[in-house]
């Protein structure tokens, strides 16, 4: 299985003259997980989108398997990417999204997308429109999405918000799988425990923008934030 | 040279992955804009309309028990009001520019900057001619049951024109005998659609590009504008109509008028100056578009 390695080298953003990340540093590799702890509006979505290419860094580089993003690389093409709250085709189902979505770089493949679906437990063959679905079932529907193609990288933003408890033991459970499975996992949380029991590595996004760095064994004494 | 042989094998597999990824999501795209409620409420509000103005024709063909030939769409674009509404309706139909709702965030992972900036360039310009085409198709449909099958104008459309049997049945369009002399049907027809079709996406490419450089409400407000200035060309000083119709391309779908005269002056800019300005304002419009997409700052906003 291909390795990916991104290296986030002294990276700086700001908008309007208010600096939301200042000097970031991070190395990441394949078959980890990778989370990232900060309060609100402290630069976590803001370095997501900077990794994924839709924002351009003031300073620093983001590369990717040594190819800078906005630079060799227009963007982190092909990765599973959950950012902000999930939009689809409101007058579609669930599959029927997928589909749309699967066909842009794909042929047409039902048994992927039904399986995408299973595995995060919604029914690829109900009817029902996407804008009937509760709070949850998008989020599952987001996860299926991020993860149908088989991308190698996933970028997840709070990928259990409005998930019920067995919801997240279910998700847990299968983003340690993916893990296992040799990706490189970015998660961004505000719950502990998904942190404690997910990660590998634990960057904190303080309201200046600077990191500190937690191993595996030094996470359960990280404070909730 | 050898050496040279595996490199441009992968180059142009490359190329060919890329134009395969263009079609998908070209076709992707358009089968999104085509199911979208926008395009239903676009369908109602068109259908209603062309049904409005397409009422009388009916009723007089049976009236007079003679068959209406199916070529009457062009007239009906030339009327004021009816153009007004049509175009509101487009406008209203691309006022979800620049495309940057959540969802098509997973859209641009997917394709990459540049692929997502041209099939949405490509989209408009398909739906553009796939509003006229419709548009033409219903306004033939009406007429099933009463219409006469000839590649002319037909009996009807030339005694409505030369009598006053349009009045009589409050006809809210007019047919002009000089445009029947001058144009075939078909001819008459193929300009609507060429025409037509470079209007709509001219407008379509232009809110999308004013959307990213300024912002969507000036896009609209703009397009607005645009499609309001059709008054302004009609009500002018007749001597400086030819000059103000050369700055209003909505004002050019009125093919009817073209090459008629009204105080010594023509009414419409000649076709080839029409065809001309359109085409060099869609590849204005879609250079900047690319340009733009290449360096943008994507800022998703919510689905309305």
């Amino acid at each position: 299985m291909e390795q990916y390695v991104i290296k986030i080298k002294n990276v700086s953003k700001s908008f309007k003259g208010i600096q939301v990340l200042n000097d970031v540093n991070m190395t990441c590799r394949s078959g980890k997980i990778y989370g990232i702890v900060g309060y609100n509006g402290s630069g976590k979505t803001v370095l997501f989108k900077c990794i994924c290419g839709f924002l351009h860094v003031d300073s620093g580089s983001i590369s990717v398997n040594g190819k800078v993003v906005g630079k060799e690389l227009d963007m982190l093409k092909n990765a599973g990417i959950i950012i902000e709250e999930p939009g689809y085709i409101r007058n579609l189902s669930g599959y029927r999204n997928l589909e749309y979505l699967y066909r842009i770089s794909n042929k047409k493949d039902k048994a992927a997308i039904y399986d995408a679906m299973r595995k995060v437990g919604l029914d690829p063959c109900a009817k029902k429109k996407v804008c009937n679905y509760s709070l949850g079932m998008r989020q599952r529907l987001a996860i299926a999405q991020a993860t149908m193609e088989d991308q190698k990288i996933l970028i997840l933003d709070e990928p259990m918000n409005g998930l019920d408890k067995d919801g997240v033991v279910e998700m847990r459970k299968f983003f340690l799988n993916q893990k296992n499975m040799g990706k490189l996992i970015l998660l961004a949380s505000h719950n502990k425990e998904d942190i404690e029991m997910l990660c590998d590595e634990v960057y904190e996004m303080n309201r200046t923008s600077l990191f500190f760095v937690h191993k595996k064994r030094d996470i359960k004494q990280l404070k909730e934030v | 040279m050898a050496a040279l042989w595996p490199c441009r094998h992968a180059a142009a597999e490359k190329e060919d992955v890329n134009r395969m990824l263009y079609v998908r999501f070209f076709r992707q795209t358009l089968i999104e804009r085509i199911f979208s409620s926008r395009t239903y409420s676009l369908i109602l509000l068109h259908g209603f309309t062309l049904y409005l103005y397409m009422r009388p024709v009916i009723r007089v063909s049976k009236d007079m028990g003679c068959g209406a030939a199916l070529w009457a769409f062009p007239f009906l674009l030339s009327n004021i009001f009816f153009l007004l509404i049509f175009m509101v309706g487009i406008v209203y139909y691309f006022s979800d520019v620049p495309f940057m709702q959540n969802k098509n965030m997973y859209q641009v992972i997917r394709t990459g900057r540049m692929m997502w900036a041209a099939g949405q360039i490509s989209a408009i310009l398909a739906q553009a001619f796939l509003l006229m085409a419709a548009n033409i198709a219903f306004s033939m449909l009406l007429l099933v049951g009463t219409c006469e099958y000839t590649l002319d104008w037909g009996k009807l459309y030339h005694t409505l024109a030369l009598t006053g049997g349009a009045e009589t049945y409050r006809f809210l369009f007019a047919f002009s005998y000089e445009t029947m002399q001058m144009f075939s049907p078909l001819e008459l027809l193929g300009l609507t659609v060429l025409i037509g079709t470079l209007v709509i996406s001219f407008i379509g490419l232009f809110m999308f590009t004013v959307s990213l450089y300024i912002n969507r409400n000036v896009a609209v407000t703009l397009a607005f504008l645009m499609v309001i200035m059709i008054y302004l060309v009609e009500n002018i000083h007749p001597l400086l109509r030819r000059w103000s119709a050369m700055f209003a391309p909505v004002n050019w779908m009125r093919v009817t008028q073209i090459g008629m005269k009204l105080h010594d002056s023509f009414m419409q800019p000649s076709v080839s100056y029409m065809l001309a300005v359109l085409i060099a304002g869609i590849t204005a419009c879609a250079g900047l578009i690319c340009i733009k997409i290449k360096r943008i700052e994507f800022q998703w906003y919510k689905e309305e």
